[in-house]
């Protein structure tokens, strides 16, 4: 029987995988997709949790990924367009090859 | 339901919108005008919240929450109480000030105005709700309007690598951020069952015990914290800090160094300090170390800068240190004990005002200097023959940002010390005493080049502009004006706090 904490730990593996990602990858893109991880691990945790909740208290935890959704995509368009912008001034979308700002 | 307490945010973003709706109309050799624009708009909107608000429209609203039915919030969301104004305000005065540095910044045929006016806008929106957020779901969207745009602007110099590299950079950091955050809150959620803050912090479900017990509830707030640690950068989440100043616009440092920091401190006096009280010591000790660390590391770093932005970044992540010994003295006191309590939110609140002046008049003399391509400490050499005026605002500004007694930086520093000091935290005041007299060194570095050396390349910072010219004068005058008037502000602060502290 698969229960609420199944998809927890399903959820905390995402996430530990994204952020690993996001730290050790040097590709911008998949920085941005580590990070796309990230948001859904946090999305599937509040519908399993919600679960755990009744009227108001299992909605809320409904509704929030919605929002999340709608923020997640406008998040990946600005990234894209920066990445697209660095990629313009500097052929590069290599963070390591990014590195004009040190002191 | 009633509007009126929401006005402030309704005005900004008509006026936002209304800026990109004037972009399309203003053919390509008015759009300067649109700068102006913003900048008579936003001062429109401060005269309405500043004169309105405390006594005709909402003769209570000084000192008592919105009466709404619910108790102040709508969908249980959104608070307006006096503290939340105080912190408005502030906003206000930042991004007023830096729309003037832009103006003098970007050229007047620059691309994008319109974009690059109404994504200042749409910030400082999303400051607004941050520190008015009672819900764990508004707080989260609030928290992106307020990052989105500013990712944007750091980039904004499209053809420039140095600023693409800043914006991926805080962009990148900023992702992560957000998805702590949320992973936080969800964790949170899971253990408590509600998103609204005010069941979050009442007493009871955040006490130490349920802390101890709870690992799921005990991470989820320290995922939080991190991601709000992150968003002021508090060593060890500092990184992307320099880079992102050293390379963005300068007009959009200044932003960014000022109203989302201070936003989040509005944010953490709400979530971790009302009245989590119970829990106060945990999270005493877990400011105590961020500020401790943010002060020493940030001072160090800032020792052998050259390029001034750079610095100020490192000097930013050491005030951030003070702010957060204040907080840390804060969440240590018992809860019911008012006086002492009064002492160090006051301290806070007032320590914020000078923040925002004296970094903001600093960043406008480097606007000044980096709209002409000169960002080091050696261009500032022999700059007060040249340029009197200028020198001496800067010079005040640093002057109080290090904390010499007639600015409004001593003040400040001298209540956070007493703060921490009667909540028994002698070794963080030792400390922050120790660090202020290092960070003299880097700042007496630049006056020294200003006033001492003798000019080693001719700096030409081109015809004075007016308005920059007047807020620097503006700047530098309140930053003293309020050092030897500190009562002035602190009357501010005790009429936003008044509420608050009955709360408890």
């Amino acid at each position: 029987m698969i229960g609420v904490v199944h998809y927890v730990i399903l959820s905390a593996l995402l996430f530990v995988i994204g952020l690993y990602g996001a730290m050790t990858r040097k590709n911008g893109i998949s920085v941005l997709m580590s990070v796309e991880l990230m948001f859904n691990a946090a999305n599937i945790n509040f519908v399993a949790l919600s679960y755990r909740f009744r009227d108001v208290a299992f909605l809320a935890g409904q509704a929030f990924p919605l929002f999340v959704i709608a923020i997640a995509a406008a998040e990946v368009t600005v990234g894209l367009a920066i990445v697209l912008s660095l990629y313009r001034s500097s052929n590069t979308v290599n963070l390591d090859e990014a590195n004009q700002l040190r002191g | 339901m009633d509007l009126t307490s929401l006005s402030p945010e309704i005005l900004l973003l008509v006026l936002s919108v209304g800026i990109l709706g004037l972009d399309w109309f203003l053919p390509k050799k008015e759009k300067y005008v649109i700068g102006y624009c913003a900048i008579l708009g936003l001062s429109l909107i401060f005269i309405v919240v500043h004169f309105t608000y405390g006594t005709r429209l909402f003769p209570e609203a000084a000192n008592v929450l919105m009466s709404l039915p619910d108790g102040g919030s709508y969908f249980q969301g959104f608070v307006v109480d006096a503290l939340a104004l105080f912190f408005k305000r502030l906003f206000m005065v930042a991004a007023l000030l830096a729309l003037v540095y832009s103006l003098a910044y970007f050229s007047e045929d620059a691309p994008f105005q319109g974009e690059y006016y109404a994504l200042i806008l749409f910030a400082t929106l999303g400051c607004f709700l941050l520190v008015s957020a009672s819900d764990l779901l508004a707080i989260f969207v609030s928290f992106e309007l307020m990052s989105l745009p500013l990712y944007i602007l750091c980039s904004y110099l499209k053809h420039n690598s140095r600023s693409s590299e800043a914006g991926l950079k805080y962009f990148l950091m900023g992702a992560v951020t957000s998805a702590l955050l949320l992973y936080g809150i969800s964790l949170v959620y899971g253990s408590l069952g509600t998103t609204d803050l005010r069941h979050l912090v009442s007493p009871g479900p955040v006490s130490l015990v349920r802390l101890a017990q709870d690992p799921v509830l005990l991470m989820g707030l320290l995922f939080i914290l991190s991601a709000l640690a992150f968003k002021i950068a508090a060593v060890p989440f500092h990184m992307w800090a320099p880079d992102v100043y050293e390379g963005a616009p300068t007009p959009v440092v200044a932003f960014l160094a000022v109203a989302p920091k201070i936003a989040v401190i509005g944010l953490l006096i709400r979530v971790f300090l009302s009245s989590m009280s119970e829990a106060g010591l945990f999270w005493s000790w877990a400011f105590a170390i961020l500020g401790a660390l943010s002060m020493t590391v940030g001072n160090l770093m800032a020792l052998h800068q050259q390029n001034l932005k750079r610095l100020l970044a490192y000097s930013g992540i050491t005030q951030m240190g003070y702010f957060l010994v204040g907080l840390s003295a804060m969440a240590s006191l018992p809860p019911l004990s008012v006086p002492s309590l009064q002492i160090a939110y006051q301290a806070v609140l007032f320590y914020l005002v000078a923040y925002l002046f004296s970094e903001l008049t600093a960043f406008g003399v480097v606007t000044y200097l980096s709209a002409k391509g000169y960002e080091t400490v050696n261009s500032c050499r022999g700059l007060s023959s040249r340029y009197p005026i200028v020198s001496l605002v800067f010079l005040i500004s640093l002057l109080s940002l290090a904390g010499i007694p007639p600015m409004v930086g001593f003040v400040g520093k001298f209540y956070l010390f007493v703060a921490a000091f009667s909540s028994k935290l002698y070794w963080l005041v030792a400390l922050g005493v120790l660090n202020s007299v290092v960070s003299l060194f880097y700042y007496l570095r630049i006056a020294k080049a200003m006033y001492i050396e003798k000019e080693s390349q001719e700096v030409k910072l081109g015809k004075p502009f007016i308005p920059l010219e007047t807020a620097l004068w503006v700047g530098g005058f309140v930053v003293v004006l309020i050092g030897i008037f500190p009562k002035l502000v602190v009357n501010l602060a005790v009429s936003a706090l008044q509420r608050y502290l009955v709360g408890f």
